[in-house]
């Protein structure tokens, strides 16, 4: 108990030292602001970006400290800009020959725009103080003298009663720390969180980016599945029709040859049989329909070339297109292992907690994984954010590599398995 | 030979029915769904079952569910499995009592009614009928093995060939091989996994999918 006390003291401490920063940056936004009025766009924007740091370093301790926690509210950064035919950047409705200038005045209006960074300034100059003083100064001067009363018989020619005074003092400070402190938190955070129209902002923009993605590969996939049938089964049928129309003409003249013509019939149809098996494969997996998805990954597992063990403890199975983009990811993720990890064991683990479900592919290569643009890795990223679902890749040069997945979700009905034992 | 069969597509279910009835088996049920298949399995006891994997009224993997649900009743009870396409996640669980008497192959096996019937033939002697693809896998996945590695290319067919249950007629007349040079690379295939040598064909074939199963 009392460790947290003398905890909170030290924490005030820091607070102290950031609120004489925080003014100091504070004030050099402004300073940059007014710059701006006199066409210097530069320092405000080295400025205006310098002071996020003190925010976002408080939100960080914040959430370390007391557990309260602040999302970070900043816009994205705009999107380059891209020089058009005759080689200049358009901005609004004025066109600039140099790329910095024009660079510098996007992000200075980018910056300007952004409400976070005026409630920033506004938590930075005065919020912050304010409370700082309040409830992290005014309890410690009380503290200290408190403690000045309790030592003063002994340093000093103070009276022989003042210690009694002086412990409920340094009581009552070391009492109120912690409270204090969470009460700091809660307010900055009132300024210091996205409010909930940016909040809505940046919500609508990624599910916009995740239904544009998702669209697109549900389109592209269609037309590879259209493309596969037309030329491969499909094909492949017709000339079955072919080969067999021709025997039936040559039964009665030249019986070898319709024979022959049936047996090639018979093979065709057969290689019809395996590509619509593959392209099957590749829309939905059997085994995931007819056992769901622990045991379609312990059926892929098994299929890895690699020594794989598979974990999957789930009490039920998600949503079916959910199921579908999971095992793909899993699928994508062991794929790049066997290809390019040159690792000797595979482990995957499958569990549902807290309302997430969560697939990790650890392998023990040479790691060095990336989902640069255009990658699998990249692929796996895209599908599963279409379902809120992020993807996690710890993989330092030299391995082990860890790919984790996680999405949340709900189980529904429950699909028995009759698996025993790791695969 | 009596047959039970359970398949839920009609033009299937028929030209199987056919086919079988052509080379002298009496289909004695025809069932479409997994309830019925059991039903059936525990009512006539064939001497074997030809079963689809995918039956409904789930459309899962209920036609397996319900053969090692009758197998386990009525232990050995021969069951061949048919399936659009081949696991080896099933093929596990289907020789997981090592009894034999068990099947496992891709519909396209059909096309070829000789083999087939041989298939059927071998399961409800007490034997396995598993499907090439199903073994490519086992030792595809089992190659990291040393012992396995130690093959030569040409026993490795022969070991292919042979897990799927075939005997060693067969084997020489699909290998181009004579019956003695079969015999011989049997012999050094089972030195080389340190398997007990065995003159019983079923056994052999047990102990040969066990070891590739890592079991």
């Amino acid at each position: 108990m009392l460790r947290r006390q003398s905890q909170g003291a030290r924490l005030g401490l820091e607070l102290l030292a950031g609120a004489v920063v925080g003014v100091l940056s504070g004030a050099l936004i402004l300073v940059g602001a007014l710059g701006i009025l006199v066409g210097f766009v530069t320092p405000f924007v080295s400025m205006a970006q310098g002071a996020r740091q003190l925010p976002e370093h408080y939100r960080r301790m914040m959430v370390a400290w007391t557990g309260i926690a602040i999302d970070t509210p900043y816009r994205p950064a705009p999107q380059p800009l891209v020089p058009n035919d005759e080689g200049r950047y358009r901005l609004g409705r004025r066109l600039f020959t140099s790329y910095e200038m024009a660079a510098q005045i996007q992000q200075a209006g980018h910056l300007l725009r952004d409400p976070a960074t005026w409630r920033d300034l506004l938590w930075l100059v005065v919020v912050q103080p304010l409370a700082t003083a309040v409830l992290i100064g005014a309890p410690m001067a009380v503290g200290l003298s408190g403690l000045l009363a309790v030592t003063g018989p002994l340093l000093s020619s103070w009276p022989w009663w003042t210690p009694a005074v002086g412990v409920p003092l340094v009581a009552a400070y070391l009492s109120i720390t912690w409270w204090a402190l969470r009460v700091h938190g809660r307010v900055g955070a009132l300024l210091l969180r996205p409010t909930s129209k940016a909040r809505l902002t940046r919500r609508v923009q990624e599910l916009a980016a995740t239904r544009a993605h998702a669209t697109d590969a549900g389109a592209a996939e269609l037309s590879r599945i259209e493309r596969d049938l037309h030329d491969g089964a499909q094909a492949r049928i017709v000339a079955v029709g072919i080969t067999l129309r021709t025997a039936e003409r040559l039964f009665e003249s030249d019986p070898a040859t319709a024979k022959e013509l049936v047996a090639e019939a018979r093979t065709t149809a057969a290689s019809a049989l395996r590509e619509l098996r593959a392209l099957v494969r590749g829309i939905h997996p059997p085994v995931l329909a007819e056992r769901g998805l622990a045991d379609a990954v312990r059926a892929l597992a098994l299929d890895a070339p690699l020594e794989s063990t598979v974990h999957a403890e789930l009490d039920g199975e998600p949503e079916p297109p959910l199921a579908a983009a999971v095992y793909f990811a899993v699928a994508e993720v062991v794929t790049n292992s066997v290809k390019h990890a040159r690792a000797q064991h595979l482990r995957i683990e499958l569990a549902h907690r807290d309302r997430v479900l969560r697939a990790a592919v650890s392998d023990d290569g040479v790691g060095g994984a990336s989902p640069v643009a255009g990658s699998g890795l990249d692929g796996v990223r895209r599908r599963l954010a279409t379902f809120d679902g992020k993807l996690v890749i710890d993989s330092p040069a030299g391995g082990p590599t860890v790919v984790t997945m996680e999405v949340p979700c709900a189980l529904s009905w429950r699909k028995t398995s009759i698996s025993f034992g790791p695969a | 030979m009596r047959v039970v069969l359970a398949e839920d597509l009609y033009l299937l279910r028929s030209g199987l029915n056919r086919l079988l009835g052509s080379y002298g088996f009496d289909v004695v049920a025809d069932v479409e769904s997994g309830p019925q298949l059991l039903d059936a399995l525990l009512q006539y006891r064939p001497d074997v079952a030809v079963v689809d994997v995918r039956l409904p009224p789930s459309f899962t993997d209920e036609g397996l569910r319900a053969a090692l649900a009758a197998r386990r009743e009525v232990p050995g009870l021969p069951v061949l499995v048919l399936s659009q396409h081949v696991e080896q996640l099933y093929a596990r669980e289907l020789l997981a009592d090592g009894t034999g008497g068990v099947g496992y192959l891709l519909k396209d096996r059909v096309f070829d009614d000789d083999h087939f019937v041989d298939a059927v033939r071998r399961v409800a002697d007490g034997g396995t009928a598993m499907d090439p693809e199903v073994i490519a896998g086992l030792v595809t996945g089992g190659s990291r093995r040393a012992p396995l590695a130690q093959l030569t290319p040409r026993e490795r067919e022969v070991l292919e060939v042979m897990a799927q249950g075939r005997s060693n007629a067969a084997i020489s007349t699909q290998l181009h091989l004579s019956s003695s040079a079969v015999t011989k690379y049997i012999a050094s295939i089972f030195g080389k996994l340190d398997l007990p040598p065995s003159d019983d064909d079923n056994r052999r074939v047990l102990a040969v999918l066990a070891y590739l199963r890592g079991s």
